[in-house]
């Protein structure tokens, strides 16, 4: 039924802020978020993305985690472009924080900026946008398990990068 | 074999990933149940796990980042693009009234500007009002 298909400005307007928090998150900055966000809306306005009934939070971070992996591809077959984290990147470290609970959000991002793609977006998928494994697994084309060792590696560098 | 006759609790190989599948209540009961059996006697696990509960919880309550600019909106330079496209609708308009007007002349042809203005008229009329909202199509570049 076309009247289900929503219409980007729809998307835009309900949906904006979620969307670029993800991609926010997926990226790692804002310049990128944005490119990422006109993208994926494009897309929809376009009408090159099927929507599939269900979630809509699921169905735009799998287009917007889509077009970023997708960009992830293109950077790693041009080895000459793919710039390695500058300085500035490196986190700095936090004396003082016992636990990651208390570290400062920048410092939170920072260390997920930082994370190897397939591990940041799987933690992305599940703890910024709360997909379950499954969905994660749809959404990425493999296996639940992989799913699973990626957040859990994920988390486990996260976590030594806060301490 | 356990000479205990079962599994000691903490025996058996480390969780591994099975913690966050735990804390991410992605386990069937059965699973929850082994797992919870193994960390009543695995120190080892049981830091493990809270080293990911930490950083799990760290991502959860990271705030919503707000775009520092509209994701929509008026393209800039849209001002003065809708006064070129009111312009263009007023001289097609002009033309097709013109047109209409002008006796025809049988043995000439349509020209192509005056079919072309008389388009223009009609998208322009009719207008898609989305071209001046249009989320802006640059390609995607990552990097710093």
């Amino acid at each position: 039924m076309t009247g289900e298909v929503p219409t980007w400005e729809a998307v835009a307007r309900s949906h904006g802020r979620f969307l670029y928090n993800v991609a926010y998150r997926l990226t790692g900055n804002d310049d990128d978020a944005y490119d990422l966000v006109q993208e994926a809306l494009l897309r929809v306005r376009k009408g090159l993305e099927t929507f599939q009934p269900g979630s809509m939070e699921a169905w735009l971070s799998r287009i917007v985690t889509n077009l970023f992996l997708d960009e992830v591809r293109r950077r790693r077959r041009r080895p000459v472009e793919a710039l390695p984290d500058d300085p500035e990147r490196l986190l700095p470290a936090t004396p003082g924080a016992d636990e990651a609970t208390d570290s400062l959000p920048d410092d939170v991002h920072a260390a997920l900026r930082r994370l190897p793609e397939d591990f940041r977006t799987a933690v992305v998928l599940c703890d910024v946008v709360g997909l379950s494994y499954e969905e994660i697994a749809d959404a990425l084309s493999v296996p639940v398990g992989t799913v699973r060792s990626r957040i859990h590696r994920g988390r486990r560098l996260l976590r030594a990068a806060l301490r | 074999m356990s000479v205990f006759g079962g599994l000691p609790p903490g025996s058996g190989p480390h969780l591994d990933d099975t913690l966050s599948a735990y804390l991410d209540d992605e386990l069937a009961p059965a699973g929850r149940r082994e797992a919870e059996a193994h960390l009543a006697g695995c120190p080892e696990c049981r830091e493990e796990l809270e080293a990911v509960a930490a950083a799990r919880q760290a991502i959860r309550i990271l705030p919503v980042h707000a775009a520092p600019r509209p994701l929509y909106g008026p393209v800039p330079g849209t001002a003065s693009a809708s006064r070129r496209r009111a312009m263009w609708a007023l001289t097609a308009a002009v033309a097709a009234a013109v047109a209409l007007v002008l006796p025809r002349e049988p043995e000439v042809a349509p020209s192509l500007p005056s079919l072309a203005d008389s388009h223009a008229a009609r998208a322009s009329i009719g207008g898609d009002p989305l071209t001046q909202l249009a989320p802006i199509a640059v390609p995607v570049r990552f990097g710093p």
